[in-house]
């Protein structure tokens, strides 16, 4: 079934659905947390659907306070695709878990629980699966601060060998920082990046000679230059 | 970037005191190896050439006892002639001056069967460490050959020097025992399992002269047998002694796999036993005279026991397909994982004399040993000609055909008696080897329970129809 | 009474069996598995949180190193998924010479696939054979972008050059040259008895646990489920050639090998069509100056020889994407596994961990 085709079985059924979207070809809902596994239950076994095959959880830090689960649903009998978007206050990320209905969702919450730190309610066995089971902090969150927070075994080993600053340095770099950017009046944020220039403690690159001249890349074809 | 020291990572081989001390054993116990034998070899082949029917008389006639004649008489020494030419001293002579010096007249019997142990078991020890250290290297070039590589090609021309190079290594490595193993028990652990390896080739026959056979005992195929057996022991007492899991699979592996394919082995022997009515192994082979025929491999049941015994001694010596007890993509190495240096060298010394071995008694028991019946030469010859003119293509193409030209004219013009016995016997046990070397390079390995299932529902009825074949056949014609 | 206990067995991340480093904690009762359960990200490498902090362009060569024994199909599914959120479409020659591409790094996938299982389960003559077979490839690949493992050689709109016409002769020489090869190795493997008897009825996956546990590619073809996106929700040309999807019914090790040798051949076919069907043109689209596709989620997936990869991109507007998730088909092809393998034996785990096909880099990613 298309897109269009879809709404209408979906709009019947499954009220709980919300803000039906179609974003480059796939069509996106909202879906509230606690009801979750009833809808999941629901699409998988509804003739017109048969949404079984549950391909890809994700997990999405937004902002705004709150975090995200994306599942990405497809009918290999139909071959149509769904998206469900979940979303959790920061502060409170629970949501049941799909793995009783889904044997995939197992590791995939695992992953989005180590890496984002979302609780999944039910879940059989939720510890991390990527990282150390030592680590602190959950990395794909926007805020997390490297040095700071995921100190396993090594970050230690390391701060004492005096590779990585300790969190007493990080904070003096971090107070350098602010201090330049409150200097620099009105200039515009170094990037959007978020995160892409903490930390990093690597000398100033010198500017380009204006003087030197650029060399052309290379074509495909041509034999390299002595 | 931090620019934090690295730590110095030795290059090569650390030349310590340790290294030295190795090398100068190994070189140590080479050369004295070389030192004894070597002059042995002349020595025992001219002895050989006099016609003396066993090293014991041709150690008796070198020292001088022959000439007494009450001793002829005792018939202990069994003097054939003596008083050929000697070529440059006469051994005897010198031999009596230097006991007579020394106060030993004569001395008793005893002693003169110590000397002979003493040289024949040096000339084993010889030949079976240039055997396996050749079988080695030749092992690495045909499976690399087979996969469409070289094999070893660096180390000496064309890497004929790999062995030894790899035997310097492992006497360098440092010798690790795990902290928990059970010392003793874990530094026996290879010797149980190389000396049986050695002792087995006192019965084999090399050739058709007594003294080709270093003692022809009359329980022969019943000594290799037992002395087999024994290896078992020791790969139990590897695996348990290591304190290591996976070490302890390998080892309760490779006891289940050893034992379930001694039975259909011995079973399949039993078969030329009855035939040749008797145990001695050049019994065996005397029984095969008169043409390819004869040979035990067609006799009573044509194919059947030798491929028996081919495949459990292929699970006897763990060789692919049924090398569990080492497998290196499930257990990383089995029951030697913890061993290095010369102690992991000597299991695969054991392993690769057992092999060989394994060869020699096949080749004794059915392949007719040392007789070359015309056909078996002309087959044999062309075998060796096409093999050689056809795949050693590094060398040219007229040198390759020459050199199989030359071939089968040896293989046409070799007698098999004498030294063309040996020949003919190593080129038997050589085949065979290859053969075992070509079923390496192409099956992928058996699981436990189906190594098991096969040993015990496929090979043991299979060897226990046979054996009833061969004593019908044997009680009908009254042989 | 004697009693038995279950020893725990640790298949370590260095072990020649695991390929990669994956580590397997094993509770065993004498040979019989009881629990096998893995251990993950000794290989992680952070490749999602490095998804956002470099541009679009840049991020590129890092996506080689997901699977890196397919990184075609890597760098296909990236850009893929920028080329969607862009609303661009690549010309003809460009989407034709994508799927030669794609598909030769199946056939290498696959034939690396096909020794290593041999090897795992003790046959080390197949496995030099089809690294002979796969050298050709990476030469042809060599040639044509210049790297033999790691290629960046899709770029977002095109590829990152054209192909010479000594190279479309050199993949025709190719396409002649494999197929006795892929005889002799079929005499080797899977003909011989002991290479049966070590992986039929072994690893049995029903087709119901499969789909439960979002397997894809010829592991989930294995069990008989014919699913293949690239029938399914096909992309570049794939509607305009014709191949099959090989699929088996038992859903042992034996099977799935079979599968994946099978899609050899089918490769083979696809890229004949390729190059008869090749046309001339350009092999770039048109590109804004700065790679800022307009915000929006996509997700993104193909048929790579491991199963479904799949990329869930979100753009915020800015040159760096927002949040790059893999969906790595090793992962999850992977979670199958503590099912699988309990109940078997020692030498089966190895049997059933090689037939899973899994690489480190996309598991741990």
């Amino acid at each position: 079934m298309t897109n269009d085709e879809l709404q209408q079985p979906l709009a019947d059924s499954f009220g709980a659905l919300t803000n039906l979207r179609v974003d480059r070809g796939i069509l996106i809902a909202d879906a509230p947390a606690a009801q979750l596994p009833e809808l999941a239950r629901g699409l998988r076994d509804d003739p017109r659907l048969k949404f079984n095959y549950l391909r890809c959880v994700s997990g999405v830090d937004p902002g705004e306070g709150k975090l995200r689960v994306a599942y990405h649903f497809m009918s290999m009998d139909l071959l149509h695709q769904l998206c469900l978007h979940v979303n959790v206050p920061r502060d409170d990320a629970r949501i049941p878990t799909l793995s009783k209905l889904w044997g995939t969702a197992g590791w995939q919450e695992r992953e989005i629980f180590d890496l984002f730190g979302v609780t999944f309610e039910g879940h059989a066995d939720l510890r991390r699966i990527l990282l150390p089971e030592d680590w602190d902090g959950h990395p794909l969150l926007k805020d997390y601060g490297y040095h700071a927070e995921g100190r396993g075994l090594f970050t230690e080993t390391q701060v004492e060998k005096g590779l990585l600053p300790g969190p007493e340095e990080e904070a003096k770099q971090k107070e350098k920082q602010a201090r330049a950017e409150a200097s620099a009046a009105g200039a515009p944020a170094a990037s959007a990046a978020p995160g892409a220039a903490d930390g990093d403690a690597q000398p100033e690159r010198p500017a380009r000679d204006p003087n030197r001249p650029r060399k052309e890349p290379r074509k495909l074809g041509e034999p390299p230059r002595t | 970037m931090t620019t934090a020291t690295r730590p110095r990572v030795p290059r090569g081989i650390e030349y310590n005191l340790g290294f030295f001390v190795r090398l100068g054993l190994l070189l140590g116990v080479l050369g004295g190896i070389g030192a004894a034998t070597l002059p042995a070899i002349p020595i025992l082949g001219y002895g050989l050439l006099a016609h003396h029917d066993s090293i014991t008389s041709y150690v008796a006639w070198l020292f001088g006892w022959c000439q007494h004649s009450e001793l002829v008489s005792e018939g202990i020494y069994g003097c054939g002639q003596y008083g050929l030419p000697v070529p440059l001293f006469e051994p005897a002579v010198v031999m009596q001056r230097v006991l007579g010096l020394v106060g030993l007249g004569r001395p008793p019997k005893v002693t003169v069967d110590y000397v002979v142990a003493i040289i024949a078991s040096l000339i084993l020890l010889h030949f079976v460490v240039i055997s396996v250290t050749l079988i080695i290297y030749i092992l690495r070039k045909v499976i690399g050959y087979m996969q469409a590589r070289l094999g070893p090609m660096r180390v000496g021309p064309k890497g004929i020097l790999q062995t030894l190079i790899d035997a310097v290594k492992l006497l360098a490595k440092e010798d690790t025992i795990p902290g928990t193993a059970d010392k003793v028990m874990f530094t026996l652990a290879p010797v149980v399992v190389f000396i049986p390896a050695l002792l087995v080739y006192v019965v084999v026959p090399f050739g058709d002269s007594k003294g080709f056979i270093a003692r022809d005992l009359n329980i022969g195929i019943l000594y290799v047998v037992a002395m087999s057996s024994i290896t078992v022991i020791g790969i139990i007492l590897a695996g348990w002694a290591s304190d290591n899991k996976y070490a302890l699979f390998g080892a309760m592996r490779a006891a289940a796999q050893l034992v379930s394919y001694e039975v259909p082995g011995v079973l399949v022997v039993l078969g030329p036993v009855i035939m040749a009515g008797s145990l001695g192994m050049r019994d065996i082979i005397l029984a095969q005279k008169g043409g390819v025929t004869e040979w035990f491999i067609w006799s009573p049941v044509p194919l059947v026991g030798f491929l028996v015994y081919l495949i459990s001694s292929l699970a006897e010596t763990n060789i692919t397909p049924f090398d569990l007890p080492e497998a290196e993509s499930e257990l990383v190495s089995g029951y030697n994982v913890e061993y290095s240096g010369m102690k992991f060298g000597l299991f695969f010394l054991a392993e690769f004399a057992n092999s060989f071995t394994v060869c020699f008694v096949a080749a004794a028991l059915f392949l007719g040993g040392w007789y070359a019946p015309p056909v078996f030469k002309l087959a044999a010859g062309l075998t060796l000609a096409l093999s050689v003119g056809l795949c050693w293509i590094e060398l040219p193409f007229l040198l390759r055909w020459a050199l199989a030209a030359s071939a089968l004219a040896v293989c046409l013009g070799m007698p098999d008696h004498g030294w063309g016995s040996l020949y003919w016997m190593m080129l038997k046990a050589s085949g065979l080897q290859f053969l075992t070397m070509w079923i390496r390079a192409t099956y992928p390995r058996v699981r436990v329970d189906q190594l098991m299932e096969f040993a015990w529902k496929g090979l043991i009825p299979i060897s226990l129809v046979y054996l009833a074949a061969v004593g019908l056949w044997a009680a009908i014609n009254q042989k | 009474m004697p009693k038995t206990e279950a020893l725990q067995i640790n298949m370590g991340p260095q072990h020649p069996s695991t390929h990669g480093v994956l580590r397997v904690i094993l509770q065993v009762d004498g040979e019989w598995i009881t629990s096998a359960e893995p251990d993950l990200g000794y290989l992680h490498r952070s490749f999602e949180k490095l998804g956002e902090m470099r541009t679009y362009i840049n991020y590129l060569p890092l996506t080689d190193r997901w699977d890196y024994l397919s990184a075609m199909n890597n760098n296909l599914v990236y850009v893929m998924a920028i080329e969607k959120l862009l609303g661009i479409e690549t010309p003809e020659r460009c989407q034709w010479l994508r799927m030669i591409l794609s598909e030769l790094q199946r056939i290498a996938s696959h034939l690396v696939f096909v020794g290593t299982f041999g090897l795992d389960v003790g046959a080390n003559t197949p496995f030099l054979y089809c690294f002979r077979d796969r050298e050709k490839i990476l030469d042809l690949f060599e040639e044509f972008c210049g790297a033999r493992l790691t290629y960046t050689c899709m770029r977002i709109g095109g590829l990152c050059g054209d192909a010479p016409d000594s190279w479309i002769e050199g993949v025709e020489n190719f396409l002649n040259y494999l197929p006795p090869m892929l005889d002799e190795l079929n005499a080797l493997l899977t003909g011989n008895e002991i290479f049966i008897q070590r992986t039929k009825n072994v690893g049995v996956m029903s087709p119901e646990l499969a789909i439960s546990y979002g397997a894809s590619g010829p592991f989930l073809r294995g069990s008989g489920v014919k699913f293949d996106i690239r029938k399914a929700q096909p992309y570049l040309k794939y509607p305009e050639v014709d191949f099959d999807i090989p699929v088996a019914e038992n859903g042992d090790c034996y099977d799935r090998y079979i599968c994946r040798f099978n899609e050899m051949w089918e490769s083979l076919k696809i890229v004949r069509q390729c190059l008869d069907k090749l046309p001339d043109g350009d092999v770039q689209a048109k590109l804004p100056k700065t790679i800022k596709p307009p915000p929006g989620e996509t997700y993104t997936c193909i048929e790579s020889p491991r199963g479904e990869l799949g990329v869930y991109m979100i753009s915020d507007g800015t040159e760096i994407p927002y949040r790059l998730k893999i969906r790595g088909p090793g992962f999850v092809n992977l979670s199958v596994f503590p099912e699988l393998a309990r109940g078997w034996k020692l030498a089966d785990v190895v049997a059933i961990l090689g037939s899973v096909d899994i690489v480190m880099g996309e598991v741990d990613r």
